[in-house]
Order: structure tokens, then sequence, then C-alpha cells
């Protein structure tokens, strides 16, 4: 046995097996790797500065806005993340979102134009009506675009999938702009 | 060939084609009692037998009558084959306070596909985020029109407010003008009122329909 195990001819099918095993697992998704993003690393609060953001949100049929203090580095991505955040933080303050809301993760394309943001729940209430939950979504992305990201449009996913509503489609990517009203 | 071409072109002797859509099954807003699903079904029931009593010319269909449309890209692929004048989406929701409400709704994604000209014959492959540019400029002048026609005569009814151009499940990938009429209702029997207003909107865009025909 000891013999066999150390015959060259056995180590390398016996390792190309392995691989094979790992590369199945990975495509089947029993594997997943994913590459840690560098957020809060000692690298990125060497050039945090603090800043100060304005979130809006759609309360009592009028835009509100509401000032805080963000540590702001010069990595979009973890800017992009941390004004998402606030947003939802204030959101569950003034009741327009749930309490579960979490933001799973932010990431932006290649071409910087498209961010992708993932929750662990619909951010929209399904008794709402139509233009309230466009009202909603539109406050984030006024938020998003006060901020002048790189960053044109935005694609919603639940559970790293798109978003699911039964009125509004989210398997396009969502202006910064909005839908405004005609 | 020949026969696609001749069933392709809508003469003015073909009957107005209306389809009328009550909101999606699935759908979990409830008024009183009542599902969204059951109010927006007795509302195009009704509207159905009204307009078909008033205007015998009109075809009016509903699309849930048929059992196969349980998705809403076959109701999509159903009005577009039929080549249906008008495509009325229909849904509704809790209002607690306040009169009841009518908002109008109809596809659009961003600025720069909107505004993008589809140059294309009815033999085209059309991508089905781009289907609702088929009829964009039309579909945009009935929503209009219809915020204009509503709050003229009827605001006594409810009150009805300005128009929406955003992307909503139930219009993706229809190629005829295609709305959505979202009613605000405090209780369930509120989509009554609603009704003569629907009937004379669909008997107004009828004749409207007819005379572009000529």
């Amino acid at each position: 046995m000891y013999k066999i195990l150390h015959h060259k001819n056995f180590l390398k099918p016996f390792f190309c097996f392995l691989m094979g095993i790992v590369a199945y697992c990975v495509y089947q998704e029993w594997i997943i790797i994913t590459v840690r993003l560098g957020m809060g690393s000692n690298n990125n609060k060497l050039t945090t500065e603090q800043k100060e953001i304005v979130c809006f949100f759609y309360k009592t049929d009028q835009w509100h806005t509401e000032r805080s203090r963000l540590l702001w580095s010069k990595d979009q991505l973890h800017n992009l993340y941390a004004v998402i955040e606030q947003w939802v933080t204030i959101g569950k303050i003034e009741g327009l979102l749930d309490k579960k809301i979490k933001i799973q993760a932010v990431t932006i394309s290649t071409d910087n134009k498209t961010a992708y943001v993932s929750f662990n729940e619909s951010p929209l209430a399904k008794e709402q009506a139509i233009y309230q939950k466009l009202k909603v979504l539109e406050g984030l992305l006024k938020t998003i675009k006060a901020q002048n990201f790189t960053v044109t449009h935005i694609q919603f996913l639940k559970d790293h999938q798109p978003l699911q509503d039964s009125h509004l489609d989210f398997t396009e990517t969502w202006p910064l702009e909005g839908f405004s009203q005609q | 060939m020949s026969l696609l071409l001749i069933t392709q072109t809508k003469t003015y002797d073909q009957p107005i084609t209306i389809v009328l859509d009550p909101a999606e099954k699935t759908t979990s807003r409830t008024i009183d009692v009542s599902t969204e699903y059951g109010i927006t079904l007795q509302l195009c029931l009704h509207l159905k037998k009204v307009l078909e009593y008033y205007c015998p010319s009109l075809k009016i269909i509903i699309t849930t009558s048929l059992a196969e449309f349980t998705q809403p890209y076959k109701k999509a692929s159903f009005a577009n084959t039929l080549q249906a004048d008008l495509f009325l989406n229909f849904s509704c929701f809790y209002k607690p306070e306040g009169r009841p409400l009518l908002t109008i709704y109809h596809y659009g994604l961003h600025e720069a596909i909107n505004t993008l000209s589809l140059s294309c014959n009815y033999l085209s492959f059309i991508p089905y985020q781009k289907a609702h540019l088929t009829a964009f400029s039309i579909t945009q002048k009935y929503a209009r029109e219809s915020i204009n026609f509503f709050n003229g005569q009827y605001k006594k009814n409810f009150e009805c407010t300005i128009l929406y151009a955003c992307p909503l499940l139930p219009l993706k990938g229809i190629k005829v003008p295609a709305l959505t009429f979202e009613m605000g209702l405090q209780n369930s029997n509120d989509w009554k009122l609603f009704v003569e207003p629907l009937v004379e909107y669909v008997k107004t865009r009828a004749q409207q329909i007819a005379l572009t025909r000529r």
C-alpha cells in the first residue's frame, strides 16, 4: 500500500482526480470561492476622511433629507457601501424599510458604470402602491446620485438574484435619475 | 408569405380589440378581505359586460379567462399575436384615507432606451425589453390623453394622479399600446366608482382608433 501511494504513476492521476472533484464541487456550487474585499482594511483607514452626505427619502407625500457624516475613503466601492448602509439605517428609523433588511453585497462593474446591490430581503413592502415603491427606490437612487459616483445605473438584487416584485421589473438596471413623473 | 401580409394588415372593418388584464393571482395586496386579483377580475368582467352591451362591435378579451395565462410574458405574447389595439392592465391597493385614487403607468426604461428608434418591420425579432418601443409614442399619447380625460369629466369620482413611465412587469414585452391603471381603494366595493369612467374612456378610445384606421 505504501509503495502504491508513493509510486510516481499513481500521484499524477490521483492529483488530477482530486482537482476534478474540487472543480465539480465549484461547478455545482457545493464549494463557493469568494474573494474578500479589503473593506475596513488598514490601507483604507489611512486614506479616510469625514464627509457629510445627504440621504433622501419620501414620506407623507413629500421628499425629506437627512444629513449624516461618514468615513470617506478613496475606494469608491467602500464609499458606495457606506452610503447605501446609511440610507438603509435611516429608512429603518423612519419606518420606510423593514428592520430585517440588510445589505449582503455591493459590487461595481469593471466599467464603473453599474453597481450591483444585493439585499437579504426586498426593500419594498408588498402592500405598497406602485408609485410608493418607485419613490422608496428613487430615494436610494437620489442619495447615490448626490455623492457624484461614477456609477450611473443600479441593479437591485435579493440573495444575489434579480429582485422579485409583483409589479416592478428588476431584471434591467435602474438609472440614477429614476423614473420621474412624465 | 402573402397570407401573412394579409393577416398582419388591419383594415377598418376588423373589430377593435381591447385586452383587459386583471392583476396577477400571485400579488398579495388585499382590501378588506378581498384580494387584488379578485377585485380587478370583478372590474374586468363588469367592464366586458357593459362594453359588449353598448359597443357590440368591440372585441373585449380578459386575459385570465383563458387557463393557460399564468405568466406575464404569455399575456404579452397573446396581445402581440392578436395585434390588440389597446392592452389595459388593472391593479389596486389599500388607501386608508382620502378619496379613491387612479394612477396611470406605462412601460418605460432609461431615457436612452426610450428614445431609441426601432427600425424593424413586423417580421423582425425584437428583444422583449425593447418591445414597448414599437408603440412607444402612441402609448405616451394615450397615457397623456387618459390623464386629461379622467381629470376632466370624472374628477368627482376619484383623484387621477400624474403618469409614471417605469419598468412594469405586467406590461413587459407588449408591442401594442399598453397602460396600467392602479386604483387606490378604501374598501373592496370602491372599484364600482371606476366602471363608468373606464367604459367611457374605452368607448372614446375605440372611436379614435376607428377614425385613425380609415
